[in-house]
């Protein structure tokens, strides 16, 4: 089967040894562009989230492309996320395509979908292989996400601009290609080497700033008009609060102890005196990464909504009083399919020069 | 004379001031962009060398702020390019230190700016609509048939207002027309808009934020006294509009570029008042070596290229002036 998995960020590190391996063809979907964005708004509910269109535009190129099977997170719970695999099917049914919606999801109750969809995806290979692949796969996202962290404490310190985002992209590709741990374990090896020389390590006591918020805009660059690089550039060290990890991780380890969902007890109880209960999606979740930001004494955090997102919504409101009792600085940045990006630099900046203010404790006198 | 030069190349409006030593306001000029920023730029340019003739004018350092700041900056050579935030800022507490609160009304944004012992500590603009902007007011009166600056005066004289829905312009507006073919009074109807766009901006733009006196009230809209009575009336407390409220974002520009200049001493990047002799054109194309597809846009004089921005590797922008 010709098989295509949506984009966000470097997720693409893992489609050949999830589809390529296990005998599917893989359909590599292009990276995101105006024309995706354009695609997807055309086909979609006007009301529904940026990140809904975003990967409707992915699978309908991926459908030009002869894409025959679309792989689809799923869940449940108050955010819309948990049907948009459907929705997404049944606009993409209505249009005349002939396909296969692979849902992963963790179901409840009914096992049989996600047996089936496995089974699919296993294409008769046998399972300790296919577990075995499937491990490779998550480690490589792993290791993705530890350089794309890495990245964001480099880039502001970087001796010529551009050269980390580079080198990245260039271990991107190698990771993609890797067949087993070892080789990834020297690719680490080799790119942390490679951001050390470009790093100056002088430069110290950066502004550091949270991203927190939706999870798809906020690691998704196309979408949140690369929002990490734009900070690194301005010299300011950014760190991610929402990660893949952190997402799927609990559930990646096989774990069903209490102590694998450790880091989100950990958010849920800095969240619980502003937001005891969860709204959905990362609403929750954003309150208690605010808090922990302040915390770990960070400048301020940058709180990332797809226009309509409910969760987020929610959470902008509460984090007005996090703010002020902590007194400590957020902005909320609300993205929708406007590509200009002048008035997003302006509220970055002005931000970025609010907190340079604050460190200095200084009146702007001239 | 040394002087400083701050330009705010604004969506609706192009304002230019040159401050002397003492920052003192020695021109100021308020252009209409009219969608031409380039044109309006040496426009104003223009105005200020004429106010000027026969004086030596030595400007030590430029500033440029309004979403138009980085073509500004480069069209006028700038030796510091600042968001309108920070410019605004920087011109009230100059005024005066001890403001809290700055509501700024443009054109097709607004803002309110939180401070604190001289330091920002909270702002936010408009997001999603241009609802209670200048434009809209611009609108409003063209339809009325009233000139733009008597509209404060006709608020003034109301005594009734009458109340307009104003979470929304379009609401806004079909509750306007069905008011006035009910035959209230133009005035009523003027006042109670003042008092709906009030309303729509505090809930908007100043939800949940502290306003606290002292407030200033900049911006092109502060023209419009109606607005200024509307939010003394809504929040209690006085307004006060500054005497160049229309340009205090390039008060703030001229102020940052005298702060720059004399923090890193430097010759200043000002390419002369003779730039307006100058032809300039820009292009723009779409870059397609990667999927990113950026659209580049470049700047020529006299058909040689001076800028270029908008992409994200650096391959059409290496090489020329950082931008940003």
């Amino acid at each position: 089967m010709k098989i295509a998995l949506p984009r966000l960020g470097n997720i693409e590190v893992m489609n050949e040894t999830i589809i390529t391996d296990m005998g599917h063809e893989l359909i590599e979907i292009p990276p995101n562009t105006k024309r995706t964005l354009d695609l997807g708004v055309r086909y979609a509910p006007e009301y529904c989230c940026l990140p809904l269109k975003i990967v409707l535009g992915n699978f309908l190129e991926a459908l030009e492309l002869g894409a025959e099977g679309l792989i689809m997170a799923g869940g449940w719970g108050p955010c819309r996320f948990g049907y948009y695999a459907q929705v997404q099917r049944d606009i993409l049914l209505d249009l005349g395509y002939d396909f296969k919606m692979i849902i992963i999801e963790i179901p409840r109750g009914n096992w049989n979908m996600l047996w089936e969809n496995l089974n699919i995806l296993r294409n008769g290979r046998s399972w300790s292989y296919f577990i075995n692949q499937f491990r490779l796969g998550w480690q490589k996202i792993l290791l993705m996400e530890k350089l794309e962290n890495m990245v964001l404490s480099v880039r502001p310190r970087e001796k010529v601009r551009g050269v980390s985002s580079r080198i990245l992209k260039e271990s991107m590709l190698k990771i993609k290609k890797a067949k087993n741990r070892e080789m990834l374990k020297q690719i680490e090896t080799e790119t942390i080497h490679k951001f050390d020389e470009n790093t100056d390590f002088q430069k110290q006591n950066l502004i550091r700033i949270a991203l927190v918020g939706e999870f798809y805009v906020s690691l998704e660059p196309f979408t949140n008009h690369h929002l990490e690089e734009k900070l690194g550039y301005m010299g300011i060290e950014v760190v991610r609060k929402n990660t893949i990890e952190a997402w799927i991780g609990p559930i990646m380890r096989l774990k069903i102890f209490k102590d694998s969902f450790k880091e989100e007890q950990e958010i849920e109880e800095a969240a619980y005196p502003y937001l005891a209960h969860s709204v959905g999606g990362e609403g929750q979740t954003t309150v208690g990464n605010v808090v922990l930001a302040h915390k770990e004494g960070l400048d301020g955090a940058i709180q990332v909504i797809p226009f309509t997102c409910m969760p987020e919504i929610v959470a902008e409101t509460i984090l007005k009083k996090v703010s002020e009792d902590l007194d400590f600085p957020t902005l909320t940045l609300i993205y929708d399919e406007q590509t200009g990006e002048e008035g997003l630099n302006t509220r970055v900046e002005a931000f970025v020069d609010l907190l340079k203010k604050r460190r200095k404790g200084v009146r702007m006198s001239v | 004379m040394r002087t400083f030069l701050g330009i705010d190349v604004g969506a609706v409006s192009t304002d230019l001031v040159l401050l002397d030593e003492n920052n003192d306001v020695l021109n100021s000029v308020y252009l209409r962009t009219q969608g031409q920023p380039i044109k309006m730029l040496k426009e104003g340019l223009s105005i200020i060398r004429k106010e000027n003739q026969g004086i030596s004018l030595e400007v030590v350092g430029v500033g440029t702020t309004g979403s138009g700041r980085v073509l500004a900056g480069v069209i006028a050579g700038a030796d510091i390019v600042k968001n309108e935030i920070t410019a605004h800022s920087v011109a009230a507490l100059y005024l005066n230190p001890e403001v809290r609160t700055i509501f700024e009304i443009g054109g097709q944004d607004s803002k309110i700016i939180i401070l604190q012992n001289g330091v920002v500590v909270d702002f936010a603009m408009n997001t999603i609509c241009a609802a209670g902007t200048g434009s809209f007011l611009d609108h409003q009166a063209y339809r009325l048939d009233i000139p733009i600056e008597e509209f404060g005066e006709y608020a003034l004289r109301s005594e009734n207002p009458v109340r307009i829905a104003g979470r929304c312009t379009v609401f806004a507006e079909s509750d306007m027309v069905h008011k006035q073919q009910m035959g209230y009074k133009e005035e009523d109807i003027i006042a109670g808009l003042c008092e709906a766009m009030v309303r729509n901006y505090l809930n908007n733009v100043g939800k949940g934020k502290k306003i606290l006196p002292t407030i200033f009230f900049q911006g092109g809209v502060a023209a419009n006294s109606g607005i200024k009575k509307s939010f003394e009336k809504e929040i209690g407390y006085q307004v006060v509009v500054p005497e160049y409220y229309q340009v205090m974002g390039a008060i703030g520009a001229a102020l940052l570029a005298r702060e720059e200049i004399e923090l890193n001493p430097r010759p200043s990047a000002f390419y002369g008042f003779e730039l307006v002799e100058r032809n300039y054109q820009t292009s723009g194309f779409e870059c397609d070596g990667c999927p990113n597809h950026c659209e580049v846009v470049e700047i020529m004089v006299d058909g040689e290229t001076i800028a270029r921005w908008g992409d994200r590797c650096g391959k059409w922008s290496l090489g020329y002036q950082a931008i940003r």
